[in-house]
């Protein structure tokens, strides 16, 4: 391909891009130096004015400790059973294409049905789970996500229990495409489990897990949707997040200053990752 | 018959022509006007509350008028933002609103919204004076003009299960000790026969949905004792809050031992979650807007039917003394307004869905705006649409509840309407109703400072000392930084405070 080629076949996305992407982002930017809102009358300078009332203030504190655990807790769980679901399905098997199709649903059912979903699943007295419990006999139990130390786990669950099948789904075509040969050499050589997902699998599909686990913590930093509808952000602050935060000063309160840069501080933390990536892709190249 | 209609349309629209001709296009416009060609883009929330009762009348009042009525919607969370950027921008894309007339204190002062006072006056077919006093004089109002037509009353009352409290000999609340005590005395037992424990009372007090409102039921019934002009959120000489006091405090204690007295996740109970379960029988008591009132009369959801009573919110016997900032008893000087010694202050929480006309519209179109406005409002449409669940509209005029019949057509037994419809009359005819915050940024202080820290305080993050400071400090910043005056002048225009 010619460079020629490359200009023309990029500058259609080029211009998307830059139109409604690269220029609203760099004017949200701009903004959170500023006390700028669509009905202010007078735009003035703020300087880091801004970013010292979020980083000053202890909900987004709460909310930066809250999408720390859950993106270290739930990276990790979506990779592993992801994965985990993908080596079990990479050979042939009755219903491969049902289970592939099953796997994909709760990916392709929206966060905000998803939120809608568990509450009501979780829900004492109108749940599903406490229907069951009723009619055995049981007492309503406490929804896991009106609880105080359960409700940021419970958010943790219903995002895995969303993801990790997409995960699936990624690996499964890598995992299926390792040749035969190579499972029973691994086999032949004596290979525990262990050591065949070591020997044969990871490797084979390293660059995708890594290329997954970036796209993942994207997510995870900006989780918002699903939490919005479980919990709203509670009890207390526990289940709140950064995108929370930044939606409710901004559609809230209409503090678009303070949504923006917050807004940005996620960003920020998206292209930290972003650029980890993109340092471990380089030197994996390299080796 | 049809030629005679015709002619007849024709003469009354001719006369309202002339009338509107000669007396100037603020005058008498109502819907025996003829606004052929005229379309009205009105803007409001993505229902199918409150849009249904607008899209499902506007055809009969393009019928009787000629005026076409476009019913834009967009989601709750957005239409402030959509209506101030449109006003702010001068795009003026819709002619009216039926909006949350706590906005006013952001959409009054930079001259968006059309004053409706002569007009309201004038027009018969509206009726104002039948509209209650709280709602024409304070919720419809703004610096003494009217800028609104109310279209729903909105107010927080307290439900109870009839049958049960008959049945055990217990009288309904008439205070918070006495709903925290009710509460306790039916938490944990079957109360609908299904065998299952169920809940003294059912609140929603998750974060970030309208639990707030709840716990300023609760605290109005402490902090405002001498009328609505007193106000219940700000000192009116200095626009202190009014958040860290004994009365406050007493609020917070009530509130998180409700939290204790109901289902085992009520921190993660929205209104939908407290409505369903009330409607179903899993509750003893339940704090509402009137929707439980019509809820409980749907067949196809209730299962208490005929067993729903309704109290004004109860109050207290000990009410914050100002001068003193210390609770003191109930007497005819600290609570002009008590009745057998307790202060109620019915809450009108968010305040009521209400119409309201751009300045910046035609002259023919705000004529017609507000006609349709006032069709809606009239007696005989409004009186109907009250009565129905799904237009999300409460009673807000005394003929709403002084004619039973629809709502027996509803419904309702006569019993049932008359307990409804009592408290509602109890409420409106309060002198000492509360009016819902209305001033600039006033999402900020209740949706932001207020259900953050109540949701904190619940979880037991903070202390009751800690969510009074934290409250009283955030909402003395951002007066600061609106400026103290002006969200004075504001406070006290909201409560038509004239000096």
């Amino acid at each position: 391909m010619s460079g020629r080629d490359r200009i023309v076949l990029f500058t259609p996305l080029a211009i998307l891009l830059t139109g409604w992407l690269v220029l609203p982002a760099l004017l949200g930017l701009l903004a959170t130096f500023t006390n700028y809102s669509p009905f202010t009358a007078t735009v003035r300078f703020a300087g880091l004015a801004n970013y010292a009332t979020i980083l000053s203030d202890p909900q987004f504190g709460a909310a930066a400790r809250n999408i720390a655990v859950f993106t270290v807790v739930a990276v990790p769980l979506e990779l592993v059973i992801g994965f985990g679901i993908a080596y079990l399905l990479r050979r042939p098997l009755r219903g491969r294409s049902l289970w592939r199709m099953l796997l994909l649903l709760p990916w392709l059912v929206s966060p905000i049905a998803s939120g809608v979903m568990w509450h009501f699943l979780f829900g004492s007295a109108t749940g599903v789970l406490d229907f069951v419990l009723g009619w055995l006999g049981q007492p309503d139990l406490q929804s896991p996500a009106g609880d105080l130390r359960l409700a940021l786990p419970t958010a943790i669950a219903v995002e895995v229990w969303r993801v990790a099948p997409f995960v699936t789904f990624l690996l499964l075509p890598s995992l299926s495409a390792i040749p035969g040969e190579r499972w029973d050499e691994a086999t032949l050589a004596g290979a525990s489990l262990a050591g065949r997902l070591v020997k044969v699998a990871i490797p084979s599909v390293a660059p995708l897990l890594l290329t997954i686990t970036m796209l993942l913590v994207g997510l995870a930093f900006g989780t918002f949707d699903t939490v919005l509808i479980l919990t709203g952000g509670g009890p207390g602050t526990a289940t709140l997040t950064p995108a929370l935060y930044s939606y409710g000063r901004a559609f809230g309160t209409n503090d678009w200053p303070v949504g923006a840069t917050s807004g940005w501080l996620i960003a920020a933390g998206v292209l930290a990752a972003g650029a980890i990536y993109l340092r471990l892709a380089t030197v994996r190249n390299v080796e | 018959m049809r030629r005679f209609l015709a002619k007849a349309l024709v003469l009354v629209a001719g006369v309202g022509l002339i009338v509107s001709c000669t007396s100037g296009s603020s005058n008498n416009t109502s819907s025996s006007t003829n606004f052929s060609g005229t379309t009205i883009r009105v803007v409001t929330f993505t229902g199918p509350q409150i849009a249904e009762p607008l899209q499902r009348r506007a055809p009969d009042f393009e019928k009787l008028t000629g005026a076409k009525v476009q019913v834009i919607t967009v989601p709750f969370a957005d239409l402030y933002q959509k209506l101030l950027t449109d006003f702010a921008t001068k795009t003026n894309s819709y002619d009216a609103t039926v909006f949350d007339p706590q906005w006013m204190g952001d959409y009054v002062p930079p001259g968006y919204l059309e004053d409706l006072t002569d007009r309201v006056q004038k027009d018969s077919s509206l009726q104002w004076n039948d509209i209650a006093p709280f709602f024409r004089d304070f919720s419809a109002t703004f610096k003494g003009k009217v800028y609104t037509v109310p279209l729903d009353g909105d107010f927080q009352m307290v439900y109870y299960r009839k049958d049960l409290l008959q049945k055990d000999g217990l009288q309904p609340p008439a205070t918070w000790d006495d709903y925290i005590s009710i509460a306790k005395h039916f938490q944990g037992k079957d109360l609908n026969g299904d065998g299952k424990n169920d809940y003294g009372s059912c609140l929603a007090m998750k974060r970030s949905a309208q639990s707030y409102w709840a716990w300023i039921s609760i605290a109005a019934a402490y902090l405002q004792s001498k009328g609505t002009k007193q106000g219940a959120f700000f000192n009116t000489d200095n626009m202190q809050p009014l958040t860290n006091n004994p009365g406050a405090a007493a609020a917070l204690d009530v509130y998180k031992q409700l939290s204790k007295i109901g289902p085992p996740d009520q921190l993660n109970n929205d209104v939908g979650d407290s409505r369903g379960l009330f409607v179903t029988g899993r509750c003893a008591l339940s704090l509402d807007w009137g929707d439980i009132g019509t809820l409980a009369i749907d067949p196809t959801q209730s299962k208490v039917q005929d067993k729903v009573g309704a109290v004004i919110l109860p109050g207290s016997k000990r009410v914050l003394d100002r001068s003193t900032n210390q609770l003191a008893d109930c007497n005819a000087t600290l609570c002009p307004n008590a009745v057998n010694g307790v202060n109620h202050a019915p809450f009108a929480a968010f305040g009521g869905w209400s119409g309201a006309i751009n300045k910046a519209s035609s002259a023919k179109v705000k004529d017609a705006a507000f006609a349709f406005l006032s069709y809606m409002s009239a007696p005989k449409q409004s009186g109907e649409d009250v009565t129905i669940g799904k237009t999300g509209f409460n009673p807000y005029r005394t003929s709403q509840f002084t004619n039973l019949d629809n709502w027996t057509k509803a419904g309702m037994s006569t019993q049932a309407a008359n307990d409804y419809l009592g408290a509602i009359k109890s409420s409106l005819q309060s002198p000492n109703m509360v009016l819902d915050l209305r001033i600039p940024q006033s999402a900020f202080y209740e949706q932001t400072a207020l259900d953050q820290a109540l949701a904190q305080f619940l979880a037991g993050e903070i202390s009751l000392n800690q969510t009074m400071t934290q409250i009283t400090n955030q909402w003395n910043s951002k007066t600061d930084e609106i400026g103290r005056q002006g969200q004075l002048d504001a406070y006290k225009s909201s409560l038509s405070i004239t000096k």
